[in-house]
């Protein structure tokens, strides 16, 4: 008996089917798919991949074609295409092929091999991306002379009459395009708009309705039209099938042991005969004998390969995971109003659907005090104001989700704390913080949140509806732009965006600025990303003194300067072994108005400044990490509060976070799992050195936060590369080993410690000559903490004191004077049972 | 009380649950205290409106439009064939079969993805159709959404060349649409003249200082689509219309609405406008919708309504103007000088004046004092077909003139 299965259900199953190696069932249930939803461009390539594997080529070509026909700029297809012809040892087409891919990745064709058309078309589309429209329609027009059997130069040949503003000659040509071609998306789309504007509007309905229809899922005419184009009512939004085949026992298996896939069978599951047992019963499905079985298998193993599936470790999680957009429904209407909310509501409904469209990813808006939202899930509403209370609703979710197959993949909170509070953690080092707001305990189901489990990150907007509607937006952009590099990497309309695509490229990958004094640290962190010599360093630099390609666009920004918490600003601070002596000691490095717009905003940006996400009361003046969301950075990471780093190498607490993240991010991973792994990395390193983790290695865990989608990407659309999944593990540490240096007596005011005050001293005037007139304490820092004059991590997640005490602590503050600033300044040393130093760390 | 206004009716229930002897017993003398004489009544394929009710209320001069509801891709001629059958019998002269089938909502996912969603709708509506006037009905075109997801006007102008197309002519002379009217909170002017008017409007695309058919004159761009298909002005039939609340500052919007109803502003191709909704059951969304809590328990606005319906004349809009003032002088928004007040003051001795074309519209004669730029001549024109005899005077010679007749008019 047939039953209905939604899109989610089907691109999971499919997944699952290819995981679980059964091929034959994932092709069965593609087929059946694209029956109901013919232009789901996705499918049909995954069906065309499993036809090539099983030596098919035949349909999988005739499907390809009519793929690259609907969709021209399709570089998959035409990848496919090539590997079909090989198979068939249709030598001729082969080269054909193989340069519309090279043309659709940005790179040259081969001209001796390739048809000389394509590189024409190569230079149209170089010549787009540089904005050079009429040398763009001069190579279209020589490529589209040549009358290949292709509807690519065609549609190149539109986009360059668009860029040169003759929009009746594109229409001449997609009318021309669509007499031979009359399955191409994107000429009837331009046809459709054309009609829309004349006296005729009714066919331009009728066709803009057809368009609908032939890219259900919207890809083409979102990218050509917007995001938020005006006839999205067109097309469909809950995408169902009738699916005849039940889905057999092993695949559910792999979507989870209990999961909840819609089953073709909705009959009561009949009583397992005795040998039966051990599997289940049958699905229907003809068994396997255990060759055939692992031929399959293996079989499928190499398909997997092929399609860079992931095979899951031992203990890897293998649920699918989910996305999921948590707010709270009352706080978002009281600081946006009605109106406001309504709009943001929309733009995360618009956000989790288009999630929901990337293989092997649920999605789901949850408003954690709206029973409506949780009822789906059996959760009850919780507290908005509490935000213990919050994460424990998260932890019942992912427990709710285990029930479908599912996990928390990521976390993606919309509004900042008078809309979801942080978590007020107890602050772990003897500086001025009060307490420590942290996005981390939103990443656990447990106690332990130094360790995160799935990526978090925030839109920290609270009552800018405009603003957080445009970063809600922005994220679902950029996920519309994976799900088109995955898909088409190069479609009509791109030019528009890629023109700056091509700027990007010539100018340096990535922006480094440091205080002059940790230039060292910062040249180790940075060459993760750039080449260290390109590092700029404040002084000599300053705000409204920077170098010109401060302002060039970079996708990747990395600041280590000073920040205060009542400051917009970022400082430099001169090193006296360097700069001159008459430089200003803090410079001005950075200020908002410095973080310009017009696409010059990196896309991600690091910074070890204190209070770098600092947003409790401010705006985007008056704070730079607003200021860069503001302009265009899609995800911003810093601490806080105050933040710690070392002078020079080796790399500690947010240097060595620094360094770790920028290393995960090049691995194609997102930024909130890059983050989340740098996190856990630098734990297991600092366990590794100390044995455990002491204040600022806590303080750097819990304080550094993701501002923007957990998801993106560092990849642009021009080198589309599949990223990393979010991996779990099912096993985790309960707790990780702490120490705490913040109880008990202060040692200098006793005499035992007379010795080590005198060399106390004398360390600090040869390694911080500016902290010698410094405040000064010194604690034993033990293991674990059960003390009662004060409140520290340790204790909040139930570590008691074990073992002696082994080292000391040396905290320094100082307040510098700098002009009407006052800068705060933080040190603190760790000393053995020698009084040697084994670590120091100083605010940034 | 007077006449009944022949163009005045109600949506009935939302639902179909009250067709009892005694449900007619308890509406039909409130129906008739209210002049109503439409009633649109709901009911599925499957269980059709009893027959005591239909032949109660069309005894009374009341005429029922059978709504049957139900999915573009479910509803099919065969099931609705004995059903049809037996309201032609009974004396029932429309039914309006489907809702909105220009949303999405209104098909399955799959089936609204489909191409050629406006032709698949017309094979489904075409049999319908023929069966309604085989059975000595009116065949009614279903109520769109104005806007809607499919454009309404593209989705309406498509289906009736579709149905020319394939030779349906002499069905579409006998075509009547049932349209919606609905406020949607914007004022009752919203969108008047239609397409004519309002040249720069899209489908998907209306642009600032430009209007459309989402609001209270849907049936002015229908008129006008249906004159541009056809060739005619297809008769329309108002199945819902008002604002969508009768609490609250509903009382005021209504009688807005039941004036334009009385005082034939509507264009005559509009047979009968029925407002929503005569009552429903308190657990039911549409109750805020509703003019009777119970047929004992009105809310205001029917006293209100009452009262404008008496105090109107209660004329046949069709045959009487019903108009309160015999003259009245529509003065552009703006300063004006010393002498334009003299000249007013001489104009008005036998009427009054006024800046708002809804007052002017109660009156036989309107003075408009200004050129087309102070006073557009979408408001002339309304005030035409709304019954009055209008005048425009311009510049300071044609006022002059105008003051001279009306100063000397009576020999004086």
């Amino acid at each position: 008996m047939a039953k209905s299965m939604d899109r989610g259900s089907v691109v999971s199953t499919l997944h699952a089917a290819q995981v679980a190696g059964r091929l034959d069932y994932a092709r069965s249930l593609a087929i059946e798919w694209l029956a109901t939803w013919p232009g789901d461009t996705e499918v049909a390539l995954q069906l065309a991949a499993i036809e090539l594997k099983a030596g098919t080529a035949s349909p999988a070509i005739d499907r390809l074609s009519l793929l690259i026909e609907a969709d021209p700029e399709c570089q998959p297809a035409y990848d496919m295409l090539t590997e079909a012809f090989k198979q068939t040892g249709d030598s001729l087409r082969i080269p054909v092929y193989m340069a519309c891919a090279k043309v659709l990745s940005g790179e040259q064709p081969n001209p001796s091999s390739s048809p000389s058309w394509a590189v024409a078309l190569a230079k149209a589309y170089g010549a787009l991306e540089a904005g050079e429209a009429e040398e763009a329609l001069r190579a279209a027009s020589e490529a589209l002379a040549a009358d290949p059997s292709f509807a690519l130069p065609a549609l190149v040949a539109i986009k360059a009459s668009l860029a040169s503003g003759a929009t009746r000659d594109a229409v001449r040509l997609a009318e021309a395009g669509h007499d031979r071609w009359p399955h191409c998306v994107a000429f009837k789309l331009v046809l459709a708009e054309a009609q829309l504007g004349s006296d005729r509007p009714a066919a331009g309905v009728e066709r803009m309705h057809q368009v609908a229809a032939a890219d259900p899922l919207g890809v083409v005419a979102e990218t050509v039209l917007g995001l938020d184009h005006p006839y999205r009512a067109l097309w469909p939004v809950h995408m169902q099938a009738q699916i005849s085949r039940p889905v057999p026992d092993e695949i559910m298996a792999v979507m989870g042991a209990s999961a909840k896939t819609p089953r073709s069978d909705p009959s009561p599951l009949p009583n397992p005969e005795p040998g039966e047992a051990f599997q289940g019963p049958s699905s229907g499905e003809p068994s396997a004998s255990n060759e055939t079985l692992l031929a399959v298998r293996n079989e499928f193993e190499r398909l997997a390969q092929r399609l860079n599936a992931r095979r899951p470790a031992e203990d890897q999680e293998t649920r699918l995971p989910a996305y999921i957009v948590m707010s709270s429904h009352t706080r978002l209407v009281q600081e946006l109003g009605p109106s406001g909310f309504k709009r943001a509501n929309e733009a995360i409904m618009n956000l989790v659907e288009i999630v929901r469209r990337r293989r092997g990813w649920g999605a789901y808006r949850i408003y954690i005090d709206d029973p409506r939202s949780l009822q789906p899930f059996g959760l009850m509403p919780a507290d908005p104001g509490n935000a213990w209370q919050i994460k424990l609703r998260l932890a019942d979710l992912d427990q709710a989700l285990a029930e479908r197959g599912e996990m928390i993949g990521a976390v993606l909170i919309v509004g900042g704390h008078n809309i979801v509070p942080f978590h007020l953690l107890p602050n772990p080092t003897d500086d001025d913080d009060d307490s420590v707001p942290s996005d981390n305990p939103y990443a656990a189901t447990d106690e332990n949140y130094f360790a995160p489990q799935w990526p978090v990150g925030r839109l920290p907007i609270d009552s800018d509806t405009d603003l957080l509607v445009k970063l809600l937006r922005k994220a679902t952009a950029a996920h519309r732009e994976q799900l088109r590099s995955r898909s088409s990497p190069k479609r009509f309309g791109v030019w528009l965006r890629d023109r700056s695509g091509r700027f990007f490229r010539l100018q340096p990958r990535a922006i480094g600025y440091s205080a002059s004094i940790w230039r060292k640290a910062s040249m180790a962190v940075f060459r993760a990303i750039g080449a260290p010599r390109s590092l700029i360093t404040s002084p000599p630099n300053a705000a409204g003194n920077m170098p010109s390609v401060v302002n060039r666009p970079s996708p990747l920004s990395y600041f280590n300067l000073h920040g205060l918490q009542d400051s917009p600003n970022w400082y430099g601070q001169r090193d006296p072994l360097r700069d001159p002596s008459e430089s200003v000691e803090f410079p001005i490095a950075l200020r908002p108005q410095d973080v310009v717009n017009s696409g010059r905003a990196p896309r991600i940006v690091f910074t070890e400044a204190c209070y770098g996400a600092h947003v409790f009361g401010k705006t985007e003046e008056t704070a730079l990490s607003l200021k860069f969301l503001a302009s265009g950075s899609q995800a911003v990471i810093g601490s806080t509060m105050t933040s710690y780093g070392s002078v020079t190498p080796p790399l500690i607490a947010a240097d060595l976070l620094g360094r770790l993240f920028w290393d995960e991010l090049r691995q194609a991973v997102s930024a909130g799992e890059a983050l989340r792994l740098a996190k856990l990395k630098l734990a297991a390193e600092m366990l590794e050195r100390q044995g455990f983790l002491d204040g600022e290695d806590q303080k750097t865990l819990i304080s550094f936060v993701l501002y923007g989608d957990p998801l993106l990407t560092s990849q642009s659309t021009r080198r589309p590369r599949r990223s990393k999944e979010v991996i779990r593990n099912s096993k985790r540490p309960a707790t990780m080993k702490t120490a705490c240096a913040l109880g008990g007596p202060d040692l200098l005011t006793e005499d035992s410690y007379s010795s080590t005050t005198d060399r106390v001293h004398t360390i600090v005037a040869q390694y911080l000559p500016t902290m010698a007139d410094a405040d000064c304490s010194l604690r034993h820092q033990h293991r674990g903490c059960d003390h009662e004059d004060h409140c520290c991590p340790s204790q909040q997640i139930g570590m008691k004191t074990v073992g002696e005490n082994e080292t000391v602590v040396v905290t320094l503050s100082k307040q510098v004077s700098d002009g009407s600033m006052m800068h705060p300044h933080f040190a603190r040393m760790t000393l053995d049972e020698g009084g040697k130093v084994i670590k120091l760390a100083v605010s940034r | 009380m007077s006449a009944p206004i022949s163009r005045l009716g109600f949506h009935y229930f939302p639902d179909d649950t009250h067709y009892t002897e005694k449900d007619l017993e308890e509406w039909l003398p409130t129906l008739l205290r209210l002049s109503a004489n439409w009633l649109v009544l709901h009911a599925t394929p499957s269980r059709p409106i009893p027959k005591p009710f239909l032949r109660g209320l069309i005894e009374a001069g009341i005429r029922p439009v059978v709504w049957i509801k139900g999915h573009a891709d479910a509803v099919s001629s065969d099931q609705l064939s004995p059903a049809l059958a037996s309201y032609g019998e009974w004396g029932v002269r429309e039914v309006v079969v489907f809702d909105r089938p220009n949303m999405r909502s209104s098909w399955s996912s799959n089936e609204w993805a489909r191409t050629g969603l406006v032709e698949r709708f017309v094979d489904r509506m075409l049999p319908i159709l023929q069966l309604e006037r085989a059975t000595g009905m009116h065949p009614v075109f279903p109520p769109l959404e104005p806007g809607g997801d499919y454009w309404d006007t593209a989705f309406l102008e498509t289906a009736l060349q579709s149905m020319l197309r394939r030779g349906h002519r002499s069905l579409i002379d006998d075509l009547h649409l049932a349209v919606y009217a609905r406020t949607f909170g914007k004022p009752l002017e919203w969108g008047y003249g239609g397409p004519a008017e309002w040249a720069g409007s899209r489908p998907y695309n209306t642009p600032d200082g430009s209007q459309d058919q989402i609001g209270f004159r849907t049936f002015d761009w229908y008129a006008a689509t249906t004159e541009a298909v056809t060739g005619r002005t297809l008769p329309m039939i108002v199945v819902a219309g008002g604002p969508p609340s009768t609490l609250e500052d509903g009382d005021s919007e209504i009688a807005s609405v039941l004036r334009s109803v009385q005082s034939g502003q509507l264009p005559q191709s509009v047979l009968g406008f029925n407002f929503y909704l005569l009552s429903a059951s308190p657990n039911s969304p549409d109750f805020v919708s509703a003019w009777f809590d119970s047929p004992t328990q009105p809310r205001s606005v029917v006293g209100s309504a009452k009262r404008l319906l008496e105090v109107g004349g209660l004329g046949d809009s069709t045959r009487s103007t019903g108009k309160t003032l015999s003259h009245f002088v529509l003065l552009p928004d703006g300063p004006m000088s010393e002498d334009t007040w003299a000249a007013v003051k001489t104009l008005v001795r036998d009427g009054v004046i006024g800046f708002s074309p809804d007052e002017a519209l109660q009156a036989d004669r309107v003075t408009i004092l200004g050129d087309e730029a102070s006073v557009p001549p979408s408001v002339e024109r309304r005030l035409v077909e709304g019954g009055c005899h209008v005048t425009r005077v311009k510049g300071p010679g044609e006022m002059f003139v105008a003051v001279w007749k009306a100063t000397y008019r009576d020999g004086k």
